[in-house]
């Protein structure tokens, strides 16, 4: 039941009436009726998983209690924190890594000569099983480092865990930002609830006309990369670029625009990224929920027990986490190194002491500088070639298909460019990113409510009137798999 | 105020739907796509199977040359497409179809038409066979099928003004033949394009074998349709003549293959007509599929050859 479907709006059309008419007299009620809706949601979509996430929302429920209640005896709490770790950990490395680590090893014996066969198990992935267990992991490390209180109402704790916005793709939520408003009553409130419609319009726009129609030009040239020439290679990174990024903070938009109209508001996880001069700039606006959760939890660790290395020992803690950033993708080792790469891409940066910078583009004006241009221009091109190894099946084949990039004919006319689909892409793809440019300063990409009332109500007929000739079906998510 | 917004949201609403209604409706009256054509009425007859007999076979030919025999107070339809795997879901759809107990079913079977991703069971092949275009519709003979339109049509109602996904050395005929000429208007499909799509081809098959299996759960819905299509009327099993070099790759991976398929026929006691052997009488486009000339050809000759059993 994905959100840009009509089983979706039938399912919560009849909860948004239910929550803002009979159930909004107090906040139990409320909680009640989204957390049921969340588990019927999660069902749903697989009801086989269902016991494993109550299973995941009884135990890291206990274990937060038991942390806070051993707060004398430091010994015991690191115990109860190290079953958790272990617990949300083994969740993740079994469902989701067990045959990647198996065929690997196999694989590693066989290169020394020990001939070996495997057999992989049938294992299924739970789905959202990366974002949950990253929040509840989130949720026991601030209980352990009295960042957050523990919640002592299950029924609040389970809502944040399996509240149905955000349990299949994220963003991976924080304690600290959800509880608060899961244990207060939500009084309905206009501006929040237009402004979540409206995030949901700029999601649908996102995901079914810019990422929809990149994916029919990126996904034949994908499949058969060997018979293109270089030139349409580029082309078919270039598409595939855009739809990676209009596919995920389409999905995410969406969800955060939905958690609106409920109202609680969702961190937000995409800000314009494509509109950024360097690396680390582009990876504080990229998935910002999975990268603040990294660098909370992974790096900001990682880098003070490597502190007397210096610079060396920054890099490296980047660099590890850039890996386990891939990692967290899927199992396979394509994503370990799109990691790698955006790891090394923050080697220069670290040397020349420009980690943190980080600022809005063309602030106040509405043409970036030809430097401030440039500089976007090349990071795009290395975020291209990066997402070749998001989108290839193994190394070598996205290897091969850079190799095949550069090409004799790689300044030849791409095949197909002047189709009328290419041109309508392109043209949607423009509009995009002009709407998102003209945003970029704003809290999401489709604030306009400081618009005066005609320009907004053309908006929206334009983008109703875009997603109505140029939308295509779909029926998932590329996040969906992760 | 929230009365207010609810009404403001429902208007909204109403107008958006009733665009889209509009846009449906347009798009319902010309050019849909490809196999739209194939659910649009109910059939005394049909066309079963997958791509090569989707292109292949022209049902207002057959129709043509056996008009003197009762078999044709519906139309006969090609039934055949890609995605048409013997299964439950198109064991249900083809029951939905047919409105006769005095028709003509051609089988077109080929080791393809038995395989399944690999790794999957009985029960996992049927959820993966709904998840495909049967499986997403209950309709299969309404005119327009608004059905079809807005569960399986995935492009953008942008084509309800000017189609831009028609491929136009493909002409899709109202009783669901796939032509495929090689001479359009624009331009001519080449011996040179035609050795690129089949190395394609080639190229699809040999992945194809890496990722799927024969499956026994299609093996028994193949049984099973031809049992019920037995008492709906005549019952012919085919195999459509292909390039060697796919057929060869067929045959190696189901090495007795038309042996068990003439067993199956004779059990029934319904013709196996293998044209496989007469490959080279015929041209495809892309190594698999029949081109237009070729496709009316042999549809002649399989009229004959199913008057003569019908005489017999």
């Amino acid at each position: 039941m994905v959100f840009n479907s009509i089983k979706f709006v039938v399912f919560v059309l009849p909860v948004l009436f239910l929550y803002w008419s009979f159930f909004k007299k107090s906040k139990v009620a409320q909680n009640v009726l989204l957390l049921a809706s969340s588990l019927f949601f999660y069902a749903w979509a697989d009801w086989r998983f269902l016991f494993l996430l109550i299973a995941s929302i009884i135990i890291n429920y206990y274990l937060a209690l038991k942390i806070r209640k051993e707060v004398d005896d430091e010994a015991k709490q690191r115990r109860f924190l190290y079953i958790g770790l272990v617990f949300n950990v083994g969740l993740l490395l079994y469902f989701k890594y067990f045959n990647f680590f198996y065929e690997s090893f196999v694989e590693l014996i066989n290169v020394f000569g020990i001939t070996s066969s495997y057999t992989t198990l049938s294992i299924l992935l739970p789905l959202g099983i990366s974002f949950f267990t990253f929040q509840t992991l989130g949720y026991l490390i601030d209980v352990y480092n009295e960042e957050i209180d523990p919640s002592h109402n299950f029924l609040e704790f389970s809502l944040f865990v399996a509240y149905f916005p955000k349990i299949l793709s994220g963003p991976i939520e924080r304690a600290t930002k959800m509880m608060p408003q899961i244990q207060e009553k939500r009084a309905f409130s206009y501006e929040l609830f237009v402004d979540g419609l409206r995030q949901i319009l700029w999601g649908l726009f996102a995901k079914i006309v810019i990422a929809e129609n990149c994916a029919t030009i990126a996904n034949p040239i994908f499949n058969n990369y060997e018979d293109q020439s270089g030139s349409t290679l580029i082309l078919g990174a270039f598409f595939y670029a855009i739809q990676l990024y209009a596919d995920f903070s389409g999905y995410s938009n969406m969800a955060i625009g939905l958690s609106k109209l409920f109202g609680i508001q969702l961190m937000r996880n995409f800000a314009t990224p494509f509109f950024s001069t360097n690396i680390s700039d582009f990876w504080r606006k990229w998935h910002i929920s999975l990268t603040t959760w990294m660098m909370d939890y992974v790096f900001t660790p990682l880098s003070f027990s490597l502190r007397s290395y210096q610079k060396n020992g920054l890099i490296i803690s980047i660099i590890a986490t850039f890996v386990l950033v891939g990692f967290w993708h899927g199992a396979n080792w394509t994503f370990v190194f799109y990691g790698l790469l955006h790891g090394i891409y923050f080697i220069p940066l670290v040397y020349s002491g420009k980690m943190n910078t980080s600022e809005i583009v063309a602030k106040g004006k509405f043409f970036p500088s030809i430097i401030e241009f440039i500089k976007m221009l090349l990071l795009f091109i290395l975020i291209m070639a990066t997402d070749i190894f998001f989108r290839a099946n193994s190394i070598k084949e996205a290897i091969n298909y850079i190799i095949s990039i550069f090409s004799d004919d790689i300044f030849s006319i791409p095949q197909g460019l002047f189709n009328s689909n290419y041109l309508i892409t392109i043209f949607l793809i423009f509009i995009f990113f002009f709407i998102e440019w003209n945003n970029r300063e704003k809290k999401h990409d489709f604030e306009i409510n400081n618009y005066n009332i005609f320009l907004r109500w053309s908006s929206y007929v334009f983008l109703f009137l875009l997603i109505l000739f140029f939308g295509k079906s779909s029926e998932t998510f590329i996040y969906f798999q992760f | 105020m929230l009365k207010s917004f609810v009404i403001k949201l429902f208007i909204i609403a109403i107008t958006f739907i009733t665009i889209y209604i509009f846009f449906i409706d347009k798009l319902s009256k010309g050019f849909v796509d490809t196999n739209y054509n194939k659910f649009t009425q109910e059939a005394s007859g049909l066309i079963i199977g997958l791509s090569r007999a989707n292109e292949g076979i022209s049902p207002s030919i057959i129709e043509e040359e056996l008009k003197e025999y009762n078999f044709f107070n519906k139309p006969i339809v090609n039934f055949a497409f890609n995605e048409a795997h013997f299964g439950e879901v198109y064991y249900e759809a083809i029951k939905k179809k047919i409105k006769t107990d005095n028709g003509l079913f051609i089988l077109s079977i080929s080791p393809g038409n038995f395989t399944s991703p690999l790794g999957l069971d009985d029960k996992k092949v049927f959820e993966y066979d709904e998840r495909l275009t049967l499986g997403k519709i209950n309709n299969f003979v309404s005119s327009p099928n608004y059905n079809y339109i807005i569960n399986v049509y995935g492009a953008s109602l942008y084509n309800s003004l000017h189609n831009l996904d028609q491929w136009n050395h493909r002409v899709s005929h109202l009783d669901g033949w796939n032509e495929v000429k090689l001479a359009s208007k624009l331009d001519t499909i080449t011996d040179k394009d035609i050795e690129y799509w089949k190395s394609l081809t080639l190229k699809f098959y040999e992945q194809k074998i890496k990722t799927e299996q024969i499956s026994s759960y299609r093996h028994n819905y193949f049984i099973k349709t031809v049992e019920y299509l037995k008492t709906k009327g005549e019952v012919f099993l085919i195999r459509m003549p292909s390039d060697s070099t796919i057929l060869k790759i067929e045959n190696s991976h189901w090495k007795n293959f038309d042996f068990e398929m003439d067993s199956i026929a004779k059990s029934f006691n319904i013709p196996y007509l293998n044209y496989s052997k007469k490959s080279n009488n015929y041209k495809t486009y892309d190594g698999s599929h029949l081109e237009s000339e070729s496709a009316k050809e042999f549809t002649e000759l399989l009229s004959k050859d199913i008057k003569n059993n019908l005489v017999e």
